[in-house]
């Protein structure tokens, strides 16, 4: 038995059904969505899920405090009392709390985007068996909201509280508490649990503003289970101190370990049995600081630029998108149908989705040219220097409509194992590089013609000929906007283009080549990344429609 | 779209078509669905008392941001459960915390925490169930850029091709984590002979 096998038979006993509750709630739902002026228009995926079914749980609190108090205010009223550390003294939860804080004030301040090198190691009690570890160390990167990781980073990767919301939390440790209570989507009254699993989370899937993590500790402290746990020893054999949350019927022993000299976090533990010599799982940060770019190991706090952020916010966005791109995972041979705007003037195109073809209709005639041919001399092609598609979109054996059939009659656990057989490929595919860095320096050796090398010009051509030439839409990978925005000079700015869009333009300083990208901003508001074209001396080249047709000179169906 | 498509029943995107103008149709998409989400759902974040009504919530705000998203459903994808999964998938990963203690709750309990409220069938346990806890350890232990893929081949039973649609990443990134979650997970099994 295989791991997919191992894994399809985990769980495998849930019946499929859907509960009375889930389907009364959906109903519900929908009629609020038809009743008319019931609809609440979605600004945000944020916004689109706790405001969904807010009529469903009236019960719930709301979300918002009006009034911050600022920081100073805070500080005024003694929260945040620095005590220096002293052997002879006994540790209490409220002592261990105020050294904490005080530690934690000490630590700079980052922003959202932040990148942030990690590394961590876990470890189960289990005994390692032939072949089976119980410990591994993982590296990687993370923004400081915790919103987009690489690697090994973070929690899991996903948004742990929005970092825009941060500034709006009470700054004041019961309040705190109070509201990550409101936020228990089932209202548990396991309280301890509750605040204790949100304050855990956010100190260890995130890095917190220095202010929010004294408040964090605080909080802590005021949980009226929590105890505290003098000479501990982390997994990576750390001395530490331990805020302990002890089991509950509901909820299981866990720990918070911070160092026993300094007092910064050192690892997360969770008990499946509270007496046990060691707990179930433990996470041990090992190492945590800022770096200045994705995929660095150098420490350095850089604070992200206006390009960077729209990066990060692309890159966000491509890991969990709510749409189904238009065009995806197409062939080489693809023929597509484009439309396009040079210097305002439109143009109606087609060509293959690796653009080793093109074809358009002169005095009528439609003239079909390929890449190898003698006509293609004089062609204007979209795609003029760069990677050879396949090396961005790899291409992998599909399956075919019968096979697909065939996997439909099979049973769901034996479906993985047959479509691996079916696609799995002679060794890896050569691809580019994944990080920015030396994704931009690869970039770069693309001859594309111009002179400001030292600028990165061959790589923002080739970035922005491949997001024009290549169908595969819009999913070129982040990667790609995080190294433009490494290029020297990128810059950022809201333009309207002459389609009428408003866009966020990636400006670069390079005169002789390329010298905007354009991303659609009010799409990227809402989630969606579009490519909508590129600036060169100062004229627009836009792509304006774009669709996957049957052949050249096909008209898609409207 | 095949010609004997006629003869079959309305596509889901026929349907989803059809809901821009007569709404109610959607209920239709919900019927057909909603018992393989739940049921993807409940796997993933558990059925235990802190759990049970948030997987209900998820299914229930899957269908609701669907029909919200109806007119920018692709009608060529004549299949909708790669979009659905894709929504309730993103909506699980907002509960991690909810899903990471399922799966540590039943590393440790060997397997019974998933199914106990629904059913008392404990002793036709699979024989894979010593497996199990490593299995839960293994997904409890990564990331949800892995773990997504994986269990949408798995469990959801998606080809790649789908989970490309479903994740809105391209299939080459698809197959490439899709590996790296396989090796991951094979490395905390025991070694089996290759059959």
């Amino acid at each position: 038995m295989n791991e997919m096998d191992q894994l399809s038979r985990f769980g495998d006993d849930v019946p499929l059904g859907v509960t009375p509750r889930a389907e009364q709630m959906f109903r519900t739902a929908l009629d609020n969505e038809l009743s008319p002026g019931g609809r609440v228009e979605p600004r945000s995926p944020a916004g689109i899920v706790s405001r969904g079914l807010a009529g469903l749980r009236a019960a719930r609190p709301g979300w918002r405090y009006a009034v911050a108090l600022p920081a100073a205010a805070a500080l005024a009223a003694g929260l945040f009392v620095a005590v220096q550390p002293s052997g002879a003294q006994a540790m209490t939860v409220q002592l261990l709390a105020n050294r904490a804080a005080a530690a934690a004030l000490a630590q700079p301040n980052l922003s959202a985007g932040q990148w942030i090198y990690q590394v961590k190691e876990w470890q189960t009690p289990r005994p390692p068996r032939a072949g089976v570890p119980n410990h591994n160390v993982e590296s990687g990167w993370m923004t400081a909201d915790g919103r987009i990781t690489y690697g090994g980073a973070g929690i899991i990767g996903n948004p742990i509280f929005p970092y825009n919301k941060i500034d709006s939390l009470p700054r004041d440790p019961a309040k705190l508490l109070a509201y990550f209570r409101s936020l228990d989507p089932v209202k548990s009254d396991n309280n301890s649990a509750v605040e204790y699993s949100q304050i855990d989370s956010m100190l260890f899937g995130m890095v917190l503003p220095s202010w929010l993590e004294a408040e964090m500790f605080h909080a802590l402290a005021l949980i009226p289970t929590i105890q505290v746990k003098d000479h501990v020893t982390d997994i990576a054999g750390r001395s530490g101190v331990a805020f302990v949350l002890p089991e509950t019927k509901q909820s299981e022993k866990a720990e918070i370990i911070l160092d026993a000299a300094d007092y910064h976090l050192l690892a997360d533990a969770h008990w499946g049995n509270p007496s046990a010599p060691s707990p179930d799982i433990e996470t041990a940060i090992l190492k945590e600081y800022p770096v200045a770019q994705l995929g660095s190991t150098q420490p350095g706090i850089s604070s992200p630029s206006a390009a960077e952020l729209a990066a990060e916010k692309i890159d966000y966005y491509q890991q969990y998108l709510y749409y189904t791109p238009k065009i995806n995972s197409v062939t080489p041979g693809q023929w597509l149908y484009r439309e396009l705007s040079a210097d305002g003037k439109e143009q109606k195109i087609w060509a293959t989705a690796d653009d080793s073809a093109q074809a358009e209709y002169v005095n009528g005639t439609l003239t079909v040219c390929q890449r190898t041919a003698p006509c293609a001399a004089s062609e204007q092609w979209l795609m003029p220097a760069g990677p050879n598609f396949t090396l961005i979109y790899p291409q992998y054996p599909r399956l075919t409509k019968a096979e697909i059939q065939q996997l439909g009659k099979l049973p769901a656990a034996q479906r993985m194992a047959k479509v691996d057989k079916l696609l799995r490929p002679n060794g890896t595919l050569p691809t580019l590089p994944a990080y920015p860095e030396p994704l931009l320096a690869k970039l770069n050796t693309y001859a594309t013609g111009c002179t400001n090398v030292r600028g990165d010009c061959n790589a923002v051509n080739v970035a922005a000929n491949v997001l024009t030439g290549y169908g595969n839409y819009p999913s070129l990978d982040a990667s790609w906007f995080l190294a433009l925005a490494d290029v020297p000079g990128a810059g950022l700015r809201s333009i309207t283009d002459t389609a009428g869009n408003q866009d966020l333009e990636f400006t670069f300083p390079a005169a002789d080549g390329v010298t905007g990208i354009l991303v659609n901003a009010t799409l990227l508001d809402k989630g969606d990344v579009q490519y909508e074209g590129y600036i060169r001396n100062g004229q627009q080249t836009l792509v304006l429609d774009q669709t996957t047709v049957s052949g050249p000179g096909v008209q898609p169906a409207s | 779209m095949p010609p004997d498509s006629r003869q079959i029943p309305r596509s889901d995107a026929d349907l989803i078509g059809c809901s821009q103008t007569e709404p109610e149709e959607f209920t239709e998409l919900f019927r057909r669905h909603a018992p393989e989400i739940q049921r993807y759902v409940t796997r993933r974040l558990g059925s235990g008392v802190l759990n049970g009504s948030g997987a209900d919530d998820i299914v229930a705000e899957t269908f609701l941001l669907a029909f919200r998203q109806r007119d920018r459903y692709d009608p060529s994808q004549a299949d909708a459960r790669p979009w659905l999964y894709g929504i309730c998938t993103n909506l699980i990963g907002r509960q991690r915390r909810a899903e990471i203690r399922q799966y540590r709750a039943f590393a440790r309990t060997g397997g019974v925490s998933v199914t106990e409220s629904f059913t008392d069938r404990v002793d036709d346990r699979l024989s894979a169930a010593n497996a199990s806890p490593l299995v839960a350890a293994a997904l409890a232990g990564m990331s949800a850029k892995l773990r997504d893929p994986l269990l949408l081949a798995a469990w959801g039973g998606l080809s790649y091709e789908e989970i490309a649609v479903a994740l809105g990443v391209p299939v080459g990134t698809v197959r490439s984590r899709l590996s790296r979650a396989r090796s991951k997970l094979r490395k905390t099994l025991p070694q089996e002979p290759q059959s």
